[in-house]
């Protein structure tokens, strides 16, 4: 794998992920719809490394911590609306 | 109403997440489970890229650039591959100065191999190292004959060997070309190297020869070619004939395939003489 790559790659990873918690959350919420799913991974993921490469042109380099920071907070955020939902769903002995 | 994935992720401001929740299941008739056949296809999609991106980080750490996350760009990657072609080529560039250096110290080796063979040669000519090699052994005596009745004292000396006959006879093999001269006494085996300064002298019955008392009958060793040396002595009115010393049987000539000569051991020392400053 060329160095070059490794860049992008970690951050179309993290783009990924976010996609990925966004699409679960969506499924638990019941409002999911597979074409706004794909579209979504696929342009997050892009949009991520065009970022990362507009940052290495553009002489800021530290243009990825904002994709970094976006995609990071998303990901709680979606983690923490999934734990509801299974909290909501399967609710602890004590509050019955 | 299009709702992108960023959409699905921010929750709705004031909205209650019941709310929010209830109205898209209602909207949407997908069967109930088909989202998650999706997240698990795009998971291993993003489980492949995670692992490459594991085993890139890891390679990455593995070759030095443990502080190289997304901080640097791949430009710098670029000038550190520059930077690094620059210093194989600067690597390239000592080695070869090494190599040529390597070169030039054989180069001396040699030279100092070829001045030692040079060394030993002289030392061979001038007799500080022993030689060895083909030519004549002479040895001289006094004539074993009964002087003949009525000589004068002058002719009676003729019967015996004097200083001038050895070095008559050493410069006899000299001119014909002997490359070392030894000489040696009644034991015939204390030889003393012929070099430069030598001299035969007379003191009473003994001739010295590099400060060593010799008596007669004399050997003398002489390296050269056995045939040359043989033919100067014994030519017609040659050394041998013009002292009578074959009438007189004081001389006997053998050749031998190898003499060996020991070394000059008398000193060196110069009080006079002076090397003249070789002009370059």
């Amino acid at each position: 794998m060329p160095l070059d790559v490794a860049d992008y790659l970690s951050l179309a990873v993290l783009a990924g992920l976010d996609s990925v918690f966004g699409g679960i959350r969506a499924g638990v919420e019941r409002r999911f719809r597979s074409d706004v799913f794909l579209s979504g991974f696929l342009v997050n993921m892009i949009l991520a490394v065009v970022l990362v490469y507009l940052g290495a042109v553009i002489g800021v380099r530290e243009l990825y911590i904002a994709a970094v920071v976006t995609l990071g907070g998303r990901i709680f955020l979606n983690l923490s609306v999934i734990r509801r939902h299974w909290l909501e769903r399967h609710p602890a002995s004590g509050q019955k | 109403m299009a709702i992108s994935t960023a959409d699905e992720a921010i929750p709705s401001p004031g909205m209650p997440e019941d709310a929010a929740s209830a109205a898209p299941a209602a909207r949407h008739h997908y069967p109930d489970q088909s989202w998650v056949w999706y997240v698990t296809a795009l998971s291993l999609a993003l489980g492949v890229m995670l692992a490459l991106a594991v085993r890139t980080t890891a390679h990455m750490n593995s070759a030095g650039f443990a502080y190289a996350r997304l901080g640097v760009s791949s430009a710098v990657v670029g000038a550190w591959r520059e930077q690094s072609v620059q210093q194989q080529q600067q690597l390239a560039e000592l080695n070869n100065k090494l190599r040529d250096y390597e070169g030039r110290i054989d180069e001396r080796i040699k030279s100092v191999e070829g001045l030692k063979k040079e060394f030993m040669l002289f030392k061979a000519a001038a007799g500080l190292v022993g030689v060895e090699g083909p030519g004549l052994k002479i040895v001289l005596r006094d004539s074993p004959k009964d002087p003949l009745p009525n000589l004068d004292p002058e002719q009676l000396s003729s019967y015996m060997i004097h200083d001038q006959d050895l070095n008559g006879l050493l410069n006899e093999l000299k001119a014909a070309g002997a490359e070392a001269l030894a000489i040696a006494g009644a034991d015939g085996k204390e030889f003393q190297r012929i070099v430069a300064m030598s001299s035969a002298r007379c003191v009473g019955p003994t001739a010295v020869v590099n400060g060593v008392s010799l008596s007669a009958p004399y050997t003398i060793l002489a390296i050269g070619n056995a045939r040359n040396l043989r033919r100067a002595l014994e030519m017609p009115n040659g050394f041998i004939q013009t002292r009578g010393l074959d009438v007189l049987q004081m001389i006997v000539i053998e050749e031998d395939t190898k003499l060996a000569l020991p070394e000059y051991s008398g000193s060196l020392s110069l009080k006079h003489a002076r090397p003249t400053p070789a002009d370059e």
